[in-house]
This record gives C-alpha cells, structure tokens and sequence, in this order.
C-alpha cells in the first residue's frame, strides 16, 4: 500500500535538482549499526551492478546516473552483514538519501523490502520546475499520451510551454536530446512512446541542466523502462464501439507491454500502441441549422478524417562486466491521416493526405569507476524523421475499423523523394485541375471544390546522428562535477511545390529544393555544491551550429551561443526557496533556412526566401520558487518567473511585394508568470492536485511587419506616429489556468456485497477539472488587412471535466480491469478559434450576403435540368432551368453558410473510451 | 457458497468484458456521406421528351452499346471559353453521370472541345479532339484519339488533321463511328469560313468530301477513301462491319458499300422529301434526316456545298420501305442516335426558326 500510495504521489512531487535529466542519484551513509560510526570503503551496489559506489570517510557514498524508477540497493562491508534494501524508488534528476545501517556479522541477511523516504518538495537540491507523471498515472488518469499528460502541467497551452511558441521545447529521452530540428515549430517529433513503456514523463521548465540545450520553453523528461527480473506484461483494448453514433468516433486501440529477463543478465522490455480512429481530429461544432445539409441529420463524424498510429518500442539492457550496462533501444512510431478539408465536403477523396514516420535507434553504454565514484555515459543514436503531404493516390480501404493496413500513397511521392525538381516543372501526373464541385447538396458552382485536389506536394526527411558523452564526478560527499559534449551530424532534404496540377511559372512559384547536412555540437560543465541547508547549482554551456547550406549569403557560417545557468535553494523553516538564472536558446528551425513554397504558420504569404544566415533563438529566465508542506500530506509550491525571448523567427517584408518575405531574427517577447501548484498526497483513498497559473505572454517586435500596421494619424497634429516598437500578445498567452486533479481509490473491502461480491471493492476514479481563459487573436478585415494590433482580442474562456473509472477484474488467475474513460464529460462545447473578421465563429448576415452574391456575380448562368448541378427543389417555376436571381440567389446563400461553417473552430466533444485490460 | 456467489459476480463482469469483446466485432458509426442530389429521371415522362436543356448547345449523340445510357458533347456554359466536353446521360433522361473534359494545364484561355463520340464494343472510345485559342477563328489542333472509356483522360491520338486528300485537304472528320473493333470510318470535311452577307459574322462551313477509313490494326493507320464517296455527308457503318449505309450532298438516297468489293446499293431513296443525310441503321430499321433547313449549290469558290440546318426524322423499314415521319414540333433536327433496340431515337433539335442552341430529344418510332 505505502508503495502505491508513493506511486500516486508521483504525480505530485514538485521539484528535481539538475542533474541528468532521466537519471538520478542515491545518497547516504554507511555506519555501524551498533555504534553509528561510518564504514570506509564499504561498497554500495545498484541492482547487483554494475553501478557500485564505495563511502568515503566519513562513511559517504553517492550513487550517480541511476535511472529513474524502482531499485535493490545493497550495501556490503567485510565482517558486516550485507543489507539490502528493495523497492528505492529513484526520480528523475532527484537524488534519493537512503543510509544503511549494518551490523557485524559474516551471514548475509534476507533482502528486506523498505520505501525510501524522501521529501522531494523540501529538498533544496530539487531546483527545477518538473511535473512529473509515472507510469501508473498513465493507467489511472484520463490520459493516453505522453501530449496529454504533460498538458496536465501548469505552464502548459497545449504542447506551448509558458506562453513559448510551438517547437521550443526539446524531448530527452532516456537522458538523449531528441528533436525535430527542421520544423518543429510547425510539425510533430515524429516519435511517440507507448505510455505502457514510460516509467515517468515530466516537463522541465526552468533551470534545467546545462547537459541539455536546444530548447527556450522547456524539456519534456521521457525516461522508458529497463526489463524486469521476471516476466510481466499488460495487454489492453480500448474501442468506442458500443456507443453508437453521437459517441462512437472510430476508435480503436490496442496496447502490448511486457518485459522480462532474456537470457543470462539480458533482459528486455517492449511496447506496441496501435490506434485507429474514423474521425482522428472530432470536433463539437453545432449541427448545422439547414436540414439539406448532409451533416444536419449525423454531425458527429467528419468524413475523410481518419487516422491510424503504430508506436513499436524495444529495449534492451545488457550489463557487461561489473562496471558496465550496454543498452540498446528502438522505437519506430508511423503514422497517417486523413486531413477534412471543408473546401472538400462533397468530394472528399480529394482532400489531402499525411504520413509521418520517425524511427529511433539508440545506443547507451555507462561505465562506472568506483574509486572516485566517476560515471560516464556514451549515447549514440540515430534518428530518422520522414513527412509527407499531398493528394491521395486512391482512396483508402480500411480493413478493421480505421486501420488501412498499408501506408497512404501520394500523388507524386516518387518525385518528392527523388527531389527532381525538373520533372516538377511540368504538372505533377495524377493531379487534376479542381473545378467546383457539382456534387454539392446545393448544385450551384461556388465554394467548395471537386475533380481535382489543391495539388500541393509537400515531403521532408530529417536524418540526424548523434554523439553524446557525459561524465559525471563525485567531489565528495557534497559535491558533483558534471560535463560533457555532444555532436550532431544532420542531413535535411525538403521538397515543396504548390499548384502541381499546373507547370511552373507566371502565377506557379518554383518548386523550392532543399538537401544540405548542418552540423552542431555542445560542451558543458556544471557544478553542484551542497551544504546543510544551501546547495548551489551552476552551469555553462556552449553551442554551436553550422547549417552547411548552399544557399548563396553573405553571412554564412557558424552560429554560436554561450549559456549560463545557475540556481541556488535554501531551506527556510519548513520551505525552501530556489532563486533561479538561466539562458537557453535553440538553433532556429531549418526548414526556415530554406525556401518556402506555400503557407506557413508565421504569417501569411505563399512564398518565403529562407535565411541561411538565422541565428540562435534565446531565452533568458529568472525564477523565484517557494515550496512548503503545511500539513504532511499537503504541499504548496509557487513559482514566479520572468522570461525574455530574443531573436524569435519571423518572415519580414522582402520589397515590395507583400508576398514576398524572408525569415530573420526579429520577434522579441517577455513572459511573465506564476504558478501555484496545492497537492494533497493520496493517504487514505484520496488525493489531489489543484494548479493554478497567472501569465502574461507578449511580443516585442521592432519588425517593421508589424510596425507598418501600427502606424497611426495623431487625430490633433495629423502627424503620422510611427511607434518605437509595438507589443501585443504572443500567441499562446494564456492568462488564467486552472487544472484540478483528484483521484481516489476504495478499498478491496469497500462496499456492500452482491451476490457474494463487493461491486465497489479495488474501485478507482481520476477526475481532471480544466478551465483556461481564451487565447488571444488578431483582427483582420475583409481586405486582408491587420486591424489594430496583433493578437488583440481573445477567445472566451474554455473548460472541461474528464473522468476516468476502473474496476479491478480478478477470475482463473487471470488479473485485469475495466474501465472507462471519459473526456469533456460534460460535453462542453468550448471554442478554440475564431473568425478573424468579426470575432465569432460564423461570418454576420451581411459576409455571407456578400460571398453568396460574390458567387453568383461569378456564375449566373442558368443550370439546366441535366445538369449534376440541378436541384428541382429550386427550380420554382418548373421551367426545366434553375434561373434568375429568384432562384439561383437562395442556393448561393446556402452554399455560403454552408462552407463557412464553424467546424474546426470548436474543440472535441464528449469522447468515451471503453477499455479492458489483462495483466500478467 | 460465498465463494461461489464470488465466482459468479466476477464472472457478471468478465461477461461484460465478453461483451465489449463482442461489440468490438461490430463496425462502427460512419460519417455522413454526401447524397445524390442531382435529377434521377426525365423531366418530363410524356414523349417525345426534352433530354437536355443546356442553354449551349448539345451535340452528336451516340448510344452505349447496351442502350443504357447516351454519350454526346455539349457546351459548359460555367466557362467563359465555352469548352465543349463529353457526357454520359441516362437513356431515359436525367442528370449526366460523367463528363469527360479536357483539365488540363492551361485551358482556360482555349475553345477546347470534345466531339464525336464513338463507343466501340471492347469499351473503348474514340472521339475528336479540337483545341482553339479564344479569338481566333481555326482551330489549332484537331485530332480523333482513341481512349479506354475508363481513364478517357489517357487518350491517344491515332489522326492528325489536317491532311492532304486526294480530294484536297481535309479539315475535320464528323460523323465518327466504329468499324467492327479494329476500325473506324468517319467523313473527312473541308472546313471554311465564309460570310454569308456583307458584315455578317463568318459562318463555319463543314463541307463533306469523302468517307475515310482508318485500319487500327497499323500502329501509324493511313486514312484510305472509300471511293464512290464524294461529297459524302454522313456515314454510318453495318453491324457486321463488312459495309457502311452513307449519304451524300444533295442526294435524298441512302446507299449501302460493301467495303470488301466496293458495290454500291441503293438502301432507300425518300425522293421528293429532299435531302437525305444523318443516316443511321440497327437492324432493319433505318433513321435519316431529311429535307428542312436544308440546301446543296455549287459555290464558284468552294465547290459543292450543302448548308444543313436541319430537318425532319424519318424511319423506314428496310424490310417493307415503309417510311415513318416522325416530326417534332417547330424544330428541325439533326444528327439521330438510334438506340441499340430500334425504337428510342435520340436527335439533336433546333428551333425551327432559328435562334436557339441545340437540345438532346428522345422520340420513340411507332
């Protein structure tokens, strides 16, 4: 129970120190039990090697590098009885204290089974900000990934970190920096772990290790499981099947954990997750309110939605010789989508296609050397990212609910992949000219598009070898020296060409190429000191990157950047405080090193000339964090912070042509904010969390992008002010945010008994309360022209209650469970976007008066009885034509509302998930 | 008994797991699908009745050989450069299945044109290929191009206009038509542009000159002139395919070549009626436009020429000569489309005086 009870808490705990992100340390001390004199030289064993630690003279001893999760630990001295401990849980990045106190004895004694007690939140070594959630959170909370949990996190906007843009954080994972270096700002990692495979996942949001760069926002910790000492395993089935329509969105998912000893001192751990689900993006948009509309009579699934994902994870950890661990792992994740496009209603097999592959290998050897506690870490891996976009070949054919069995074929993949940008020139084969749609519940020709796609052809690939040595050094007992480098070979090759129905030229921008091999490397070093009450934290890092382009500039070459750290903690009668310095910075994204073709997210515009010569984006922030437990089971902590962003990537003017931009280092922001996080442990059945966050996110820009818009005529003078500089909200300043958790447990005797059995007994819920103020967005008139600031007005308000229940199952010994999860319970339809001209989420009468006699300026002309577009409802006067404004007008008006419907505009709806699960 | 009601509770719930492993076999909800919106049958049910009422014109239908469904060519009007494309429509009437245009790159700024469509039995399709750039007056390119009726897109061109003839050079062919699989026969015009007052708009003047026949059995097939032709105005081929029923300007007579040895018959003479053209036979049943809007001269410039706006339907029993007028109210017609089972004709109409594009008729014989 005490060892549930700490794994609950996991979730909970507040705060890790520095060191290695994915590892931890254990530290005591050795002593007599009798006489409570320390032992020298007695050693300390991890797991039965081959990390082993020998005290030092005052009978010290520090374990480094010890991957998080549950650990034996035995100390041994000569004329004394070995002890062992079981079940010292080690956190990442967290040092665990654990003495031993022996007794002198030739005879070893059995292993006896303890928790380690440690108060992380107090721990004036924990000095970054780190939410964390175990494994066992992924089976009891509401959540089925590693997004979903860290957007639990205070700070969190969805994957934005403390108001960050998308792509400034950075994945560590087993102690490897792992990132999509070439477009992480607008596209995935490519990698998903299993959740079953994770022993913990947390975001790190201030004062992370020097060790660990490429990143602005914050880290997101994934450390994945070693293989047990014996078999064990967890199969699992999830579908929404019995739902039926209105709750039954496609899915479909099944999951596949077990790990266990090989062979010898082999042992090995996997995970298999696979999901299908016909509507893969379900939106709680309102039934439209024309009962022609197709979607008026079943709203809930969006047609050419779907999606399918298969993360496969493997590892294996091979000790070799007393000092050695070797460990091997692998993770191949794929997946592909359907991508609705409203433009497509009617013809949805011509709405685009996505595939994403990224597949891991990574090697890892640590070494230990005993005499001065040394550890040393060798990680090399390779990682391969593929994506690409476009038109589908054909149309799918699912075999098992939204599974395909096969990847989606692209028109023109082969020419992408070839990067023939020759052969791109001519119309791409198999892309067709669109033309409006005649299949539309409307007939008239507006809107919405048929017979061929948009013809864009997007594909990426990001290979990156990487080299990562660190070694970490015991300086006594109060002290660690860390250091290390790392070096990264990359390769990036992109190929982007818009229109491809047609040739190139005249209104067709070129297909933009790109194939070069950045290269970037990073040294560290960082030094821990502790005292009694104080410890001090301080790092330095460098580094560099070199995009090795061959795009022609004048400023080519490397970049550089030199990041300090430093963070000092206290205790202070019952709390402790940590005061906090650090800068960090990333190398921007490659793929804004490179031309764009068509759209991206920064701004508008359908071609951008990339910018070989970008430099690093920086951040600088400082941190005040107060942590104090009022009762024992209760904590607070409160987080003040200040960030400054510098040299964000942003597209600016390039002439005159206001499609023409280039990228560069222009966009500055701040972020100020505060986090209170209130935690009551799980003791007696229940806990909770509640976080509350309070940000302000804004931009600084001296763009001149920006200022063009900002300039003003005095109303008095009539002189023209042009602002110094004009800030506005970024675009994930989110100002309020609240995220309750509550869990509780009964009893395997709770309840009454029915027909010899307590249907309550083992009984577990996990509720998540989520409210968070709108976000904000810019003002744009019909022109297409920035009205006011940016980011200038906002989102109402969103919230949601997710539910999640489980029944422990127990029969033939077999154990198991069932349960059932719930999101957005309530049904809550929260609005997540909206429309730029007017602030609401469909256009004002007048709009769409406007688009429907836009419409019909374009095309008047009679439609005839066989036409496809004849729809004898409108046909008033029955003359065999639908003609006239009289007629014609009305269908142009639907059509109108139609399209503009505010599908995406609104997040999901209520998803219910059943499941059920056999353990083993 | 405690234990036993215990097995029994767990084993309530693991039939409950049952179940959801059960209900996984079902399938799931699906997404709205868009419905079939267009017209599903004639607008009107009393014959003879309007197919088509494209305020463009609807030209040279043509029958799918199971009689299910009509090809023909007509004008978008959705378009400012008035493409023509071909289209499916329903025996009966109704919304088109399936048109088949010309996409792609570069289009927009050209007449282009699909026309005359033949169906051949093995689901192939030939028609002609036209393509002029808006303002000018000659096409820049005309073609008959065979394609499989599945991926019409995909088509190959198998003849090039213009040539040289022995008659002269040959502009366009019309009347297009399936040879038994392995042939085509169509009639080579000479195309001119002539005003027919001072001021007036230039009309375009098909001039028949011969009946031609390709051979595809040779990859690069040589047009060769079924002689006894001249002045051919329409063709259509026998089922057998061994002769072809033709006409010729000025002629109210049918005839009938045995293309093997080259004699020529006299099918069926309408005689007074006028000008017989637009022949077509299924069986013993033949169908041809006569008289009407209709005049052959010989012009000092262009030589035989013959301006055809249309005219009236007859069918005649081959077996009996019994000749059937089939008149269609103030309008003349032209082109007929006799269906595979004799009795459905379907026939491009004009407004008798004038005025109007064609429209796609059916009429059923007696």
């Amino acid at each position: 129970m005490r060892a549930r009870l700490t794994l609950v808490g996991l979730m909970f705990a507040g705060a890790i120190p520095v060191a290695g992100q994915g590892t931890g340390a254990i530290t005591g001390q050795v002593r007599d039990g009798e006489h409570a004199t320390p032992l020298v030289a007695a050693r300390v064993i991890l797991d039965g090697g081959p990390l082993v630690a020998t005290t030092d003279g005052r009978g010290g001893y520090r374990l480094r590098e010890v991957t998080a999760g549950w650990h034996k630990v035995t100390a041994l001295f000569i004329g004394y009885r070995g002890l062992t401990r079981d079940s010292v849980l080690v956190r990442t990045g967290q040092t665990t204290p654990l003495d031993f106190e022996l007794t002198a004895s030739p005879i070893e004694i059995a292993p006896l089974s303890v928790t380690a007690p440690v108060d992380s939140l107090l721990d004036p070594l924990a000095t970054a900000d780190a939410q964390r959630y175990g494994a066992e959170d992924f089976r009891r909370l509401p959540i089925s990934s590693v997004d979903e949990a860290i957007g639990l996190s205070a700070g969190a906007v969805g994957e934005s970190y403390r108001g960050g843009r998308l792509g400034q954080q950075a994945f560590i994972l087993d102690g490897l920096a792992v990132k999509n270096q070439l477009d992480a700002s607008t596209g995935s990692l490519g990698l998903r772990i299993p959740p079953d495979m994770l022993t913990e996942a947390a975001l790190v949001t201030n004062a992370f290790s020097a060790r660990f760069g490429q990143a602005v926002s914050g880290l997101i910790n994934l450390v994945t499981k070693d293989g047990g000492e014996r078999w064990q395993g967890r199969a699992a089935y999830e579908t929404d099947r019995p739902l039926g329509q209105g709750g039954d969105f496609g899915l479909d998912r099944v999951l596949l954990q077990a790990d266990g000893p090989l062979f010898g001192r082999v042992r090995f751990a996997g995970a298999a997750d696979a999901s299908g689900r016909l509507d893969a993006d379900p939106v709680n948009a309102p039934r439209p309110s024309d009962p022609r509309d197709p979607r008026a009579a079943e709203p809930w699934l969006l047609p050419h939605n779907s999606g399918e994902q298969l993360d496969l994870a493997g590892k294996f950890t091979v000790p070799i010789g007393s000092h050695q661990t070797f460990r091997l792992f692998g993770i191949h994740s794929a997946e592909q989508r359907l991508l609705y496009d409203p433009a497509y209603k009617y013809d949805p097999d011509l709405a685009p296609g996505r595939r994403v592959r990224g597949d891991l290998i990574s090697a890892h050897v640590q070494r230990s050397f005993e005499p001065r506690s040394a550890v040393v870490d060798l990680r090399l891996a390779y990682f391969v990212r593929e994506f690409i976009r476009g038109t589908l070949a054909q149309p799918v054919d699912y075999r098992f609910g939204a599974f395909t069995g096969k990847s989606l074929e692209i028109v023109g993949e082969d020419i992408a992949q070839r990067q023939d940008s020759a052969a791109a020139r001519n119309p791409i084969p198999g892309l067709v000219l669109p033309e409006l749609s005649e299949n539309t519940v409307w007939g008239v020709p507006a809107f919405f598009n048929g017979r061929g796609s948009r013809g864009d052809l997007g594909w990426n690939n990001f290979h990156e070898l990487r080299g990562q040595l660190d070694a970490s050094l015991g300086a006594g007992k109060d002290g660690d020296i860390y250091a290390g480098v790392e070096v990264a070979s990359q390769r990036v090759r992109t190929f982007q060409r818009t229109f491809g129905y047609l040739p190139v030229g005249d209104s067709v921008p070129p297909t933009t190429v790109a194939d070069f091999s950045p290269f970037s490397g990073a040294a560290y070093t960082e030094v821990q000191v502790r005292g009694r009450e104080l410890a001090v934290t301080g790092g330095l890092r460098y580094d560099r990157f070199d995009s090795r382009t061959t795009a022609v500039t004048l400023n080519r070459g490397s970049r550089q950047s030199l990041s300090p750290r430093v963070a000092v903690s206290t205790v202070l009668k019952g709390a402790t405080l940590v005061v906090s310095y650090g800068r960090f910075s990333q190398a921007p994204d490659y793929q804004y090193l490179v031309d764009a073709a068509f759209d991206d997210s920064t701004r508008t515009g359908r071609f951008r000339r990339g910018n070989p010569a970008l430099a690093y984006e920086k951040s600088t922030q400082y941190e005040f964090s107060l942590r104090v437990r009022p009762t024992p089971p209760t904590s607070l902590k409160v987080n003040i912070y200040v960030r400054r962003l510098e040299g964000l990537v942003a597209s600016v003017p390039l002439g005159v042509d206001p499609d023409s931009t280039i990228f560069g280092n222009q966009d500055n922001g701040s972020v100020k904010g505060g986090e209170i996080v209130f935690t009551r442990e799980t003791r007696g059945g229940w806990g909770v969390r509640v976080s509350y966050t309070l940000q302000q996110a804004q931009a600084t820009s001296t763009s001149a992008f920006v200022l063009r818009r900002l300039i003003a005529i005095d109303p008095l003078t009539h002189d023209t002010i042009i602002p110094a500089k004009a800030e506005f909200p970024l675009d994930f300043d989110r100002r309020h945010g609240l995220t309750t958790i509550f869990t509780a447990q009964l009893s395997n005797s709770a309840g009454p008994r029915l027909l010899g059995v307590r249907p309550l007994a083992g009984f577990e819920a996990a509720v998540i309360l989520r409210y968070a103020s709108g976000l904000p967005f810019s003002h744009i008139d019909s022109t297409g022209t920035l009205v006011g600031p940016p980011n200038d007005r906002r989102l109402p308000s969103t919230s949601s209650l997710d539910l999640l229940i489980r029944r422990p199952v127990r029969l033939a010994g077999l154990r198991g469970g069932v349960y059932l999860d719930l999101r957005n319970l309530l049904n809550r339809r929260n609005q997540i976007a909206a429309r730029t001209d007017n602030g609401q989420v469909t256009p004002d009468f007048l709009t769409l008066q406007n688009l429907a006699d836009q419409a019909y300026l374009a095309h008047p002309e009679p439609i005839p009885f066989e036409s496809p577009r004849y729809r004898a409802a409108a046909d008033l006067d029955g003359n065999g034509y639908i003609d006239g404004a009289t007629e014609l007008k009305p269908l142009y008006l639907a059509a109108a509302r139609d399209f503009t419907q505010p599908l995406f505009f609104y997040g999901a709806p209520r998803l219910v998930r059943i499941g059920m699960e056999v353990v083993f | 008994m405690r234990t036993r009601l215990a097995h029994l509770g767990n084993a309530a719930v693991w039939w409950l797991l049952a179940t959801l492993i059960g209900a996984s076999a079902c399938s799931h909800a699906e997404p709205f699908t868009p419905g079939g919106y267009a017209p599903g049958g004639p607008f009107s049910d009393t014959l003879p009745h309007q197919l088509t009422y494209n305020l463009g014109t609807d030209l040279t239908p043509v029958w799918l050989p199971d009689g299910g469904a009509l090809v023909y060519a007509f004008s978008r009007q959705d378009r400012p450069d008035r493409d023509f494309c071909l289209a499916t429509l329903p025996a009966d009437g109704g919304a088109r299945i399936r048109t088949i245009c010309n996409t792609g790159p570069n289009t927009d700024d050209s007449l282009d044109a699909y026309l005359w469509p033949a169906i051949g039995a093995r689901g192939r399709i030939a028609f002609v290929q036209t393509s002029m750039p808006v303002g000018f007056l000659q096409p820049s390119r005309v073609a008959i191009v065979i394609a499989s009726l599945a991926n019409p897109s995909a088509a190959t061109p198998i003849r090039a206009f213009p040539y040289p003839s022995s008659t002269g050079r040959l502009d366009a062919p019309t009347d297009v038509a399936w040879l038994g699989d392995s042939a085509l026969v169509y009639v080579g015009n000479t195309v001119a542009y002539a005003s027919p007052c001072f001021r007036c708009p230039l009309d375009t003047l098909v001039i028949g000159q011969e009946v031609v026949r390709l051979d595809l059995r040779n990859p690069n097939p040589v047009p060769q002139v079924v002689p006894g032709t001249s002045y051919a105005s329409s063709v259509e081929p026998a089922l057998s395919g061994s002769s072809a029923y033709f006409t010729l300007g000025g002629d109210s007579r049918v005839y009938q070549e045995d293309l093997t040895s080259g004699a020529v018959t006299t099918v069926h003479d309408f005689g007074a009626a006028g000008i017989a053209r637009d022949v077509r036979v299924v069986g013993n049943r033949l169908v041809a436009v006569v008289g009407g809007s209709v005049s052959f001269a010989i012009d000092s410039i262009l030589g035989p020429l013959q301006r055809d706006g249309g005219g009236t339907l007859y069918a005649v029993d081959l077996t009996s000569g019994q000749e059937t007028v089939m008149p269609l109210a103030g309008r003349f017609v032209r082109h007929p489309a006799l269906a595979p089972d004799g009795k459905r004709v379907v026939v491009e109409a004009y407004a008798a005086g004038g005025g109007e594009d064609a429209d796609l008729w059916l009429l059923m014989i007696p």
